[in-house]
């Protein structure tokens, strides 16, 4: 009998399910962002606006990375149905909080999918992966400076415009691992 | 062909000349490629037992079901879902079990 699976698919099917899992996890990090660009453009929070514009440009750009590389593979990607998102925060804090939230909540999903390639000798899968993982360094990096800058700067009104005028400034430098805000 | 997996009212076959899957099932025999099959199986693991079995609807234990390439549709009940659940991870045990078999051959031989 021929291995009409393993013919047609590269990647085992318990792998394919969690990839999808990710690709809407990253759809809804997107829209997330999208919604926080929204509230920060209503409080005229200028360049905090332009960061979460970023922000969801890039979450969506992971999914259709995700998205293709399970089409590749040969099995069915799904297009993701997104949920409702947070719309309304009490304050330009509660905004960047929930935003370190959503990258931690991103990192530990990625830290499973690498397990269950482990778990299913998938190497290819687990090296197409380390991408996402080096990714989320840095995303994780860039939210965290920007809530410590919370903390540094104050909440005061003068201190958020500062603030927000820093936002941009945030870079995640891997090769010397210095970083500037 | 080769029989895949059954239950008391259904199974599964591969043809290796057509290249894909019989599924037998409802007294139909439908033809899915791997992918269909996977995708297939992924709508039906989606229905909740639980949902359908604690709904007060009229029709809450009936659920409409295609497969996707829309070239079939089954009206499922209770039990055919349960079955029909039943058959299709069966089936996805058996390849998987025939990937490792295989490539534990080919180790052998190599």
């Amino acid at each position: 009998m021929k291995d009409l699976l393993r013919q047609r698919i590269s990647i085992k099917p318990e792998v394919i399910d969690i990839l999808n899992q990710q690709i809407q996890m990253e759809a809804t990090a997107s829209a997330a962002y999208l919604a926080m660009a929204a509230w920060c453009d209503q409080h005229g929070w200028e360049h905090s606006t332009e960061h979460f514009y970023k922000q969801s440009d890039e979450e969506r750009l992971h999914m259709l990375k995700l998205f293709r590389y399970v089409s590749d593979m040969g099995a069915a990607a799904v297009s993701p149905q997104v949920g409702e998102v947070q719309h309304d925060f009490s304050s330009l804090r509660e905004v960047f909080e929930t935003s370190l939230e959503n990258e931690i909540e991103v990192t530990e999903s990625i830290s499973r999918i690498i397990a269950a390639c482990r778990k299913a000798n998938d190497f290819a899968t687990e090296s197409f992966m380390q991408w996402y993982v080096q990714e989320q360094v840095e995303e994780e990096f860039v939210a965290r400076r920007a809530l410590e800058l919370f903390d540094i700067m104050g909440e005061t009104g003068t201190d958020l415009v500062l603030l927000d005028e820093r936002i941009p400034k945030i870079t995640y430098k891997e090769a010397d691992g210095e970083s500037e805000a | 062909m080769t029989k895949l997996f059954s239950t008391e009212y259904s199974a599964t076959y591969q043809s290796d000349q057509d290249r894909c899957f019989y599924v037998h099932f409802q007294q139909r025999e439908v033809a899915m490629s791997v992918c269909a099959l996977i995708a297939f199986k992924k709508k039906v693991d989606a229905i909740d037992l639980v949902e359908l079995l604690t709904t007060d609807d009229r029709y809450s234990d009936t659920v409409v079901v295609s497969t996707c390439n829309r070239e079939a549709l089954f009206v499922l009940n209770i039990r055919e879902i349960i079955e029909l659940k039943e058959l299709l991870s069966g089936t996805l045990v058996m390849l998987e079990l025939n990937s490792i078999l295989r490539q534990q051959l080919n180790c052998g031989i190599s």
